[in-house]
């Protein structure tokens, strides 16, 4: 092989070899380009398909029931001697609550709310109170809501309520 | 021997005295009353109230899908509540909160029965121990936004019992959206327990 032959060889693998190295190169970082703004799809809901595994899915359900589960007593027929006094509400937020209880009472045939309280740690109890509405003499159907809200951060839980029925004497 | 003789009729005296005094102070505190006589006995009674305690969820969360092969479409968590009282109790929906604002075309039944665009949700007594209903037999269906009053549960005092979230929803419902039902349970006191 003449000594020409032998350069125009070596030069066109040094081409060869640069074209390929260039082409690898641009798949390389052309790839890794590209998720740079990645846009997700508002369709898709988090949590397990439904369908896929139904026990898993009911035992996540009942987990967030169970944090929900709230205990309550209250006096079902709190008497109060007129309008402006203190009457026998004898409600309690449970030490096994583990949530702060707030309650308020409305008069079932007006909605009218005639009592609120503020929150109530667990484990704590108020036994009289002083309504914040002068009630007429009377026997009133009402229903005391309990709302839960959570120890911690104060976020809301849930709601449930309890009949009573409230007498004023005079 | 006569001065100690003396000395012993009048310390048996004494001893005596004594004890008659003693006596008759303790029939004196429970107001004797003489035979042929007549005498007032006062009573005290004190009302105790009825304290209504219960247990029970404050949040019912539960999925609805299509791809239930069961007549109930719901998968639900036990709704376990727990009467603490010493008087039985029932548990009523007074309200239910309904938004179906995310989910296009679609209305709410208050009956049960669906057509292609309806969903209706309610709830079932537990009939078998932890077991979801497959079926709506008997299932008391919600209605949406409105006073309602129904009965989901009776506890006698001291009982515990479950229910669950039912329902079903029409082909065309769209399964990728949520919408929110938000009951407002209210507990009252029932003479009636059953059984």
């Amino acid at each position: 092989m003449s000594k020409g032959k032998k350069r125009t060889l070596i030069a066109i693998a040094i081409l060869l070899l640069m074209a390929l190295t260039v082409t690898i190169c641009y798949f390389i970082f052309t790839k890794k380009a590209e998720p740079t703004s990645l846009v997700y799809d508002d369709n898709a809901t988090a949590g397990i398909m439904p369908g896929v595994d139904l026990d898993q899915r009911r035992a996540e359900l009942q987990t967030l029931l169970d944090r929900s589960m709230i205990a309550f007593s209250i006096n079902t027929s709190p008497v109060f001697l007129n309008g402006t006094s203190e009457g026998n509400l004898l409600i309690e937020n449970p030490g096994n609550n583990a949530k702060l209880l707030q309650i308020s009472i409305l008069i079932d045939d007006t909605s009218e709310e005639v009592y609120a309280s503020k929150y109530l740690k667990p484990g704590t109890y108020i036994e009289s109170v002083k309504l914040d509405k002068v009630l007429e003499k009377g026997t009133y159907n009402a229903t005391a809501y309990f709302s839960a809200y959570d120890e911690d951060t104060g976020e809301f839980i849930g709601q449930t309520g309890a009949q009573i029925t409230i007498t004023v004497q005079n | 021997m006569k001065k100690r003789n003396i000395f012993l009729q009048l310390a048996l005296s004494a001893t005596l005295l004594f004890s008659t005094v003693a006596y008759a102070a303790e029939i004196t505190s429970t107001k004797d009353i003489p035979v042929g006589g007549s005498g007032q006995m006062e009573m005290v009674g004190t009302i105790e109230p009825t304290i209504l305690s219960v247990t029970m969820p404050s949040f019912v969360p539960f999925n609805i899908s299509n791809s239930l092969s069961t007549q109930n479409k719901v998968i639900s968590p036990r709704i376990n509540v727990k009467n603490n009282s010493n008087v039985p109790i029932q548990v009523d929906v007074a309200y239910t909160r309904v938004d179906l604002s995310k989910m296009k075309n679609t209305t709410w039944s208050n009956t049960g029965a669906v057509n292609a665009n309806q969903i209706a949700i309610g709830l079932k007594q537990e009939e078998v121990e932890n077991e979801m209903p497959t079926d709506l037999a008997h299932a008391r269906w919600l209605h949406a936004n409105e006073d309602q009053d129904m009965n989901v549960l009776i506890l006698d005092a001291n009982q515990e019992g479950a229910m669950y979230v039912v329902g079903t929803l029409g082909q065309d419902v769209s399964e990728s959206a949520t919408f929110n039902v938000t009951p407002t349970f209210v507990v009252r006191r029932t003479s009636t327990p059953e059984q």
